[in-house]
């Protein structure tokens, strides 16, 4: 057994000791922000150094695995120094259950076994119900307590789920899922993991729960349930579809144009009314993962361009696009929620923003470009990732699911642009919260949307390696 | 590589201009006039024997895949090229952004100046690129400052306006990229190669193999973006709210930079495959031609607000270039090109029209806070210089000869006649119905008795008259020298026309 593989895995685990120690002896948030960042740090290259093929029983640990297992770790990297801000209190406790969190998640990343990614996925679910209460105040406990119930509901669902795959298929392994045994078994399977999933990805009729918690939970906290959390599920539901299904199962392709579109509209108009910044963000984030559910349409996808492209390369294509987004979208959505920290409220209206640009421009700008990057403007991630995205629909043939997502596209531009106006034309008497701590994470997350906008050869990099 | 570097200087003072603050608006125009003649020397020894081709092509692979089978190729392209047209559509852009900051006000600060540069370097950037997603990323990336400048120095009702017209172009622009998409994806079926370059993508050897489903599909949103950026008939909405609400800097770089992208669009992209439109389509497209001119025509009529009028006058003159591209694809021969190059000299000549008559506007404004027809009577007793130069700018408006907008109307009216033989009436009609509104507007505000409310007035300033006089004049050489332009542009359009 060859153990460099899991030097990544290790590092996190022993740094979460560490922090705790570090706390017996003082509390200090700015050492304890530091040390986790330097692991998770180290952390990071040693997943870069550590991408080969290498498989070791259900674990991969190739360019495809690696590249997730990045982005979670820069997940959890874009909350450390914002949470300073917003969370009070124990914080070597918080520091650490954000290093056992990303343990978790990198396991997810690189295992193909089905009870590993579940119990990888709650160890996640569970540090975060922790988080998200961290403050204890009222609101905080609400969305706690909200998120809790709705998220063990989705995990029982997922065990009905993966307990019918294996019925239906007779292992638990991904990568060795051959002869089918019981077909209404699958089709049972593909129902409850769309639903306990669907939960955790706040898709359409599941999606209440995530308004409230991310309204009620800290700003960063509420970044990172609806970034990493959230790619989290996305990318388990990816393998699974991917590579659990592969038996040209249409109801994939059925299942999830419907729930796509259902998601995206839903998410875009009801963010339209909404005046409650964090909510319209959360509505936000539901249309977002109503964007990159099409992928699973695409994949489960197999008519009309059988004969002209072969499906392995559109496949190709949506996979490729589905990481990007996921990149992209950790960045322009924690952007937007990290900006919150601004505000010096608990209840953060729209009308917060006014005047924004007039005590500091450079927060007001990038706020901007995380605006844009949603709406997805160019020379921002977000228009290369949407847009990549549509690009691959079409390739697959299903050029009616772009139109949707394009029109749906266009309701975003009301309410996003709204925030921009606010930003900037209104004038008002507004104090801002304009600390260090608070201003430099959301202009490096600004330059890193930027960048991914610009930095075309990435897109042309991961069709490269989309294939599991 | 010389075009490359003029688009990097440039860059560097649009970022610049952002940062300057007061001095901005001096900087800005530095940096544009040294760019324009830069520019102008460098297009006079380019284009001296021009043969209708692209020319200083400039080709950089910015990023590309291949798979280990070489069955998928993915490439990503950034090409510059220049073409008769696009050559002065990019002196246009240079100039149409001098204007705009020229009659802008100094105490506006680095933003405005700024973001009047950014969108004059969207223009310019949108003309060069050879390649679809740079196309569609400049194309779209003029928008933002545009909407910039309207929601901060716009007037009424700012922030809605702003969005709507931002929303009404996006969803053209979204629609074109499905059809750069679907395209390249048939490019892809067939030549296992995904690429975005104009020059593969809008090929009629290749748009005709694909299947007509898809085909239509990419008409589809091709002409739809053009069309609302032009605009067109049914699409025109979001155009007066924006003419009237933007800064006056804003509607000159509107009405003079941002219709030129959708005659650039029709007349520079789609051309080549034009040939493959059915019949329907193209009659479609005159029709709808025919009606924006008369339509605009009747609606300008009936403003109050001498803005608004000239904003629909301005959106009359661009369904010349609608009519122009509908008809020369049905004629052959001499008339095509005559047709072919009136069309793009409309485009081009437009940006001297509008921004004579909207700079015009904008000193009278100054000194009356009206633009009510009615609020104004008698102004040239008061200001002679003012009111001769929003004469000039009328006449100009309605193609008065030895003007910028003679040539390519007349040049279009005349051959449209070939195919649409008797229906050129209602081109005829339209003209006079503009020339008539004009020159009743005219006499209502600028002759008559004074108008006592407006108090007493100051004539131009010894600056404002230069500029306005500069713009006159060069609307007077354009009209007066059209050869200088019409040749390149004929022996473009006798490229595409197949002549050449």
């Amino acid at each position: 057994m060859n153990y460099e593989y899991f030097y990544s895995i290790i590092v996190l685990g022993i740094s979460g000791f560490i922090s705790l120690a570090i706390g017996i002896k003082n509390n200090n948030k700015k050492i304890l922000a530091g040390f986790t960042s330097l692991a998770l740090i180290v952390s990071f290259l040693l997943v870069l150094a550590g991408t080969k093929n290498y498989n070791i029983l259900t674990m991969s640990f190739n360019s495809f695995d690696s590249y997730w297992a990045l982005i979670f770790i820069a997940s959890t990297l874009l909350i450390i120094v914002p949470a300073m801000n917003d969370i009070k209190g124990r914080y070597d406790v918080f520091y650490a259950l954000t290093l056992f969190m990303t343990l978790s998640m990198l396991i997810a990343a690189f295992t193909y076994n089905l009870i590993v990614l579940f119990v990888s996925f709650e160890g996640v679910s569970v540090i975060t119900y922790v988080l998200v209460a961290f403050n204890r105040t009222r609101r905080n406990l609400e969305g706690s307590l909200k998120y809790f119930i709705i998220s063990t509901l989705g995990t029982s669902f997922n065990i009905l789920g993966i307990s019918f795959f294996y019925l239906a298929t007779k292992t638990f392994d991904l990568f060795s899922v051959g002869k089918i045994f019981y077909s209404e078994g699958l089709l049972l399977a593909l129902v409850f993991i769309i639903i306990g999933f669907g939960f955790k990805l706040a898709i359409f009729p599941m999606q209440q729960w995530a308004i409230d918690t991310y309204d009620g939970a800290p700003n960063s906290i509420s970044a990172f349930l609806s970034t990493g959390g959230k790619i989290l599920a996305y990318m388990i539901l990816l393998k699974i579809l991917y590579l659990g299904f592969v038996h040209d199962y249409n109801y994939v392709f059925y299942f999830f144009s419907i729930l796509g579109i259902l998601t995206m509209t839903y998410g875009n108009l009801s963010a339209l009314s909404q005046n409650n910044l964090k909510r319209i963000f959360a509505y936000s984030s539901v249309a977002q993962a109503g964007y990159m559910v099409l992928v699973f349409a695409l994949i489960g996808f197999s008519y009309f361009p059988a004969n002209v492209i072969p499906k392995s390369t559109f496949i190709r294509f949506g996979i490729a696009s589905a990481m990007f987004y996921a990149v992209v979208y950790i960045f322009m959505q924690g952007g937007a929620y990290i900006a919150m920290n601004l505000i010096k409220k608990d209840k953060i209206m729209i009308e917060d923003l006014d005047g924004l640009s007039k005590k500091s421009r450079l927060s007001a700008f990038s706020l901007w470009i995380f605006m844009l990057s949603l709406t997805g403007i160019p020379l921002t991630g977000g228009f290369l990732a949407k847009y990549f995205l549509f690009f691959s629909l079409i390739v697959g043939g299903l050029w009616w699911l772009a139109v949707i997502a394009i029109l749906n596209s266009v309701i975003s531009v009301f309410y996003y642009f709204r925030i921009i106006l606010n930003s900037y034309v209104s004038e008002s008497d507004n104090e801002f919260n304009l600390a260090p701590s608070v201003k430099y994470p959301l202009f490096a997350t600004a330059a890193i949307t930027i960048a991914l906008g610009v930095l075309f050869f990435i897109y042309t990099y991961l069709i490269g390696i989309a294939a599991i | 590589m010389l075009l490359l570097f003029f688009f990097i200087m440039f860059l560097i003072a649009v970022i610049v201009s952002f940062f300057m603050g007061k001095n901005s608006k001096r900087f800005s125009l530095i940096a544009l006039g040294l760019l324009t003649v830069f520019f102008v020397a460098y297009s006079f020894v380019k284009f001296y024997n021009y043969n209708g081709q692209i020319i200083s092509k400039y080709n950089f692979l910015l990023a590309s895949f291949t798979s280990s089978n070489k069955s998928i190729t993915v490439n990503i392209n950034f090409s510059l090229g220049l073409t008769g047209f696009t050559d002065l559509l990019i002196i246009t852009a240079l100039i149409v952004s001098i204007f705009s900051i020229v009659i802008g006000d100094r105490e506006k600060g680095g933003i405005f100046f700024g973001l009047l540069m950014f969108t004059g370097y969207g223009l310019a950037g949108l003309f060069a690129m050879r390649n679809f997603l740079f196309f569609f990323i400049f194309w779209e990336i003029v928008l933002v400052p545009i909407f910039f400048l309207i929601s901060r120095y716009g007037s009424v009702d700012k922030e809605k306006i702003s969005i709507k017209f931002f929303i009404y172009t996006h969803i053209g622009s979204l629609f074109l990229l499905l059809s750069i998409f679907t395209l390249s994806t048939y490019y892809f079926i067939k030549y296992s190669i995904f690429t975005f370059q104009i020059a593969d993508l809008m090929s009629l050897s290749f748009q005709s193999a694909i299947p007509l489903f898809a085909l239509y599909f990419s008409f589809f949103g091709f002409l739809l973006a053009f069309f609302i950026k032009l605009p067109s008939f049914p699409l025109h909405s979001w155009l007066a709210d924006t003419y009237t609400s933007s800064p006056f800097s804003g509607t000159v770089m509107l009405s003079g930079g941002l219709v030129t992208m959708a005659g650039y669009g029709l007349l520079g992209i789609m051309y080549p495959v034009t040939g493959l439109f059915p019949r329907v389509l193209i009659y479609f497209i005159i029709i709808l031609g025919l009606i924006s001119l008369v339509y605009f025509g009747l609606v300008g009529m009936f403003q109050t607000n001498l803005k608004r009028m000239i904003a629909y006058t301005s959106a009359s003159e661009m369904s010349f270039v609608t009519i122009a591209f509908g008809t020369s694809v049905l004629s052959t021969g001499y008339v095509r090109v005559f047709d072919l190059s009136g069309g793009m000299f409309q485009t081009f000549a437009h940006v001297f029209v509008a921004s004579l008559a909207f700079s015009a506007l904008y000193f009278i404004y100054k000194r009356t806070n009206t633009m009510e027809i009615y609020g104004l009577r008698g102004l040239y007793h008061k200001m002679p210089r003012a009111s001769t130069f929003f004469l000039a700018s009328i006449l100009a408006s309605l193609g008065m000869p030895t003007l910028a907008g003679f040539i390519g109307e007349f040049s279009i009216t005349v051959s449209s006649f070939q195919t649409i033989g008797l229906f050129t009436i209602i081109i005829v009609f339209g003209l006079i119905l503009i020339a008539a509104y004009l020159i009743w507007a005219a006499q209502r505000s600028l002759f008559g008795f004074y108008n006592e409310k407006l108090g007493p007035l100051k004539d131009l300033n010894r600056s404002e008259f230069t500029i306005l006089f500069f713009i006159l004049i060069s609307s007077i050489f354009v009209g007066v020298y059209p050869t200088l332009f019409f040749k390149l542009l004929s022996i473009y359009a006798a490229h595409l026309g197949g002549l050449i």
